[in-house]
């Protein structure tokens, strides 16, 4: 399989007054055409970043980046600017994520109105096509954002990532603003438009549930590095990293008859900035030995296409 | 099990929110009650009325916009919308108190914890400074916060540590009924776990009685004893974990447990509600849900369904729920 997208030991550094925040310490990933990638990890574990990263609202601080094949680690403005038609993003909040000032049809006209390529009428129609594609009502046409609830208000922002026919989308904690029912609306919808279009998702979220529902594969982050990456079912059925399977057993179930079986992980997160060597999770870790103090685990394929950075399985 | 004392009982509260654009009915003839050291769960999606109903049973609401048109709540004796605003300053933090979804802006920034916890034993219990001390420090390890931070200032705690805070805030004078609104929603999935088991011990240890508002269906089926499940400012459903969970009856808690993607399940497509929430501003005659529901006839447009008896202890506000 082709690979849209992929990372090569992708790192970016934030110099703050404290020291270093290694936000991305090191990711390689690869996406297949037309599938999704899932990134899931607690707040702060640089899922957000590496998203950025991939689409280059971010420059990286070290590794390179690959995007259909071609490596985007050092393009120019204007190559950039033609790579942004390919690549789109869409925000977790979509009360702030759209100019309160424009309406519907505004929004959604501005991307096809930088890229200049269609005349007045033409966009209207393309807006109208957008708007049935992402179901909303054409009436909301002439309507500005604050007036329309939280799930319409993602549907715009669907629709203006969807205008210029991206290949790849970083989607980024789509739904979490967002109640139950509208969730399930919009997840739905994506699935269907990545179905319809042939995209390729990047989805950062950090609920499992969703990311199990949208992902081909899923990628789990704790602190900056990629701890465990596989298929969907495989990280269900037979998680590996201690980390994982923790915050497996964490998820509340909506199920009565469900049995718990809790794994406690001690304390929180701690600090990106100036991380000590060895394995980031050891502090919490149920299954840590000295080594994890000392050593970094490489993140190694310990079954077929099944990749995991703990040192219990070397 | 034994027989529990009767703590709470709401009965028939309106609550409406006098705008500019209209009248605003946020909770409409909503009836429950709670008994002593019971977890209820009120579910609800955004604008269903249940942070409304948790702020009059404080009596946090402000009057106006707010306007408590009609019913009564009684904690243990007293009824609390007839009580005067001095009164209530007694009542709140003693009796009943309550914990809101964000830690962050829940705590003074510029005090330090322990001061914070201090105050609330200050003000509602005779102790002497030391004392109060002794047992704010005794409350914030309770909390698994150690008693040397008791001088730090909220900025220098994490998320899920500031939550524990506003618990311990909340707990200090052991109140009969804690109201958790969505404790943990801004907390991460390992952190919420910790916070979960801590309101739980303290229920079992202290017989407080708590009311978890919530909009996820996995914490409920994991905390809670009864859920009320609430839409458009009405209880829809209402009854034991068990009857909710595995007979659930009315259409939209059923969309709501095939909006939700399952962990443990592979689901190839989720079943989402149709539509959103209808505009509260505008009355409705008839069921509250009707234009969303998969299975309404004309009379649900026509007529308001009453919450009615299914089962012992388990009502359901529909015509066709069965």
């Amino acid at each position: 399989m082709n690979s849209k997208v992929e990372t090569r030991d992708l790192k970016k550094y934030f110099q703050t007054p404290t020291g270093t925040l290694h936000a991305v310490d090191g990711v390689s990933l690869k996406i297949g055409e037309r599938q999704t990638l899932g990134v899931v990890g607690e707040s702060g574990c640089g899922k957000s970043t590496l998203g950025r990263l991939i689409i280059k609202l971010l420059g990286n601080t070290d590794g390179s980046l690959f995007f259909d094949g071609k490596d985007i680690t050092n393009i120019d403005k204007k190559e950039l600017r033609e790579l942004r038609w390919k690549m789109q993003m869409i925000f977790q909040d979509p009360y702030s994520s759209v100019n309160p000032r424009m309406t519907v049809s505004q929004i959604i006209a501005e991307p096809l109105k930088i890229q200049n390529k269609l005349t007045g009428s033409e966009r209207e129609e393309r807006v109208e096509e957008l708007m049935k594609t992402v179901g909303l009502d054409s009436r909301y046409r002439m309507t500005y954002p604050h007036e329309l609830d939280g799930g319409r208000r993602q549907r715009i922002s669907i629709a203006r990532a969807l205008a210029l026919n991206p290949s790849f989308i970083v989607c980024d904690e789509p739904v979490s603003a967002l109640d139950v029912s509208i969730q399930a609306q919009i997840l739905n919808l994506l699935k269907d438009l990545q179905d319809q279009f042939g995209m390729t998702f990047l989805f950062i979220s950090h609920n499992l549930a969703v990311v199990k529902y949208i992902s081909h594969s899923i990628m789990v982050m704790y602190l900056g590095v990629s701890v465990e990456q596989c298929q969907t079912e495989e990280l269900f059925g037979n998680p590996l990293h201690p980390y994982t399977r923790a915050l497996l057993s964490a998820v509340p179930v909506a199920d009565i008859h469900h049995q718990k079986k809790e794994i406690a992980i001690k304390g929180e997160l701690t600090s990106p900035i100036n991380p000590p060597p060895g394995c980031r999770f050891a502090p919490r870790c149920p299954c840590s030995s000295e080594r994890c103090f000392q050593e970094t685990p490489k993140q190694k394929e310990v079954k077929k296409g099944h990749l995991v950075a703990c040192h219990l399985y070397e | 099990m034994q027989e529990r004392e009767r703590l709470l009982e709401i009965e028939d509260l309106k609550v409406e929110y006098i705008t500019d654009s209209g009248v605003v009915h946020a909770v409409n003839g909503v009836s429950f009650g709670l008994d002593h050291g019971e977890i209820i769960g009120i579910v609800g999606e955004t604008g269903a009325g249940k942070t409304t109903i948790a702020l009059s049973i404080m009596r946090l609401l402000q009057t106006p916009p707010a306007r408590m048109a009609g019913g009564s709540i009684r904690l243990g004796g007293t009824d609390i919308l007839k009580e005067s605003k001095k009164n209530m300053r007694q009542i709140r933090g003693k009796k009943v108190s309550m914990i809101f979804q964000d830690p962050m802006t829940a705590l003074n920034p510029l005090e330090t914890v322990g001061a914070q916890v201090e105050e609330v034993i200050l003000i509602h219990e005779k102790l002497s400074r030391v004392d109060a001390r002794k047992k704010a420090v005794e409350i914030l390890e309770m909390v698994g916060i150690k008693g040397e931070r008791f001088q730090d200032y909220p900025s220098q705690f994490s998320g899920g540590m500031k939550q524990r805070i506003v618990i311990a805030i909340a707990l200090a004078c052991r109140p009969e009924l804690l109201i958790a609104d969505e404790p943990t929603t801004a907390l991460d999935v390992t952190i919420q776990n910790q916070v979960l088991a801590l309101i739980r011990n303290l229920k079992n240890e202290l017989n407080t009685s708590v009311i978890l508002i919530t909009h996820d269906l996995g914490i409920v089926a994991e905390m809670c004893e009864k859920v009320a499940v609430i839409y458009a400012g009405e209880i829809v459903e209402f009854g034991e974990i068990a009857q909710i969970y595995d007979h659930t009856l009315h259409p939209y808690t059923r969309g709501l447990f095939g909006s939700i993607p399952n962990i443990n399940a592979t689901a190839d497509r989720l079943q989402p509600i149709p539509g959103s929430m209808h505009d509260p501003r505008i009355e409705k005659k008839g069921c509250v849900f009707a234009d969303r529901c998969a299975i309404r006839q004309e009379c649900c447009e026509k007529e308001k369904p009453e919450l009615s008896a299914a089962g012992e202890g388990h009502y359901v506000r529909c015509f066709f729920a069965s």
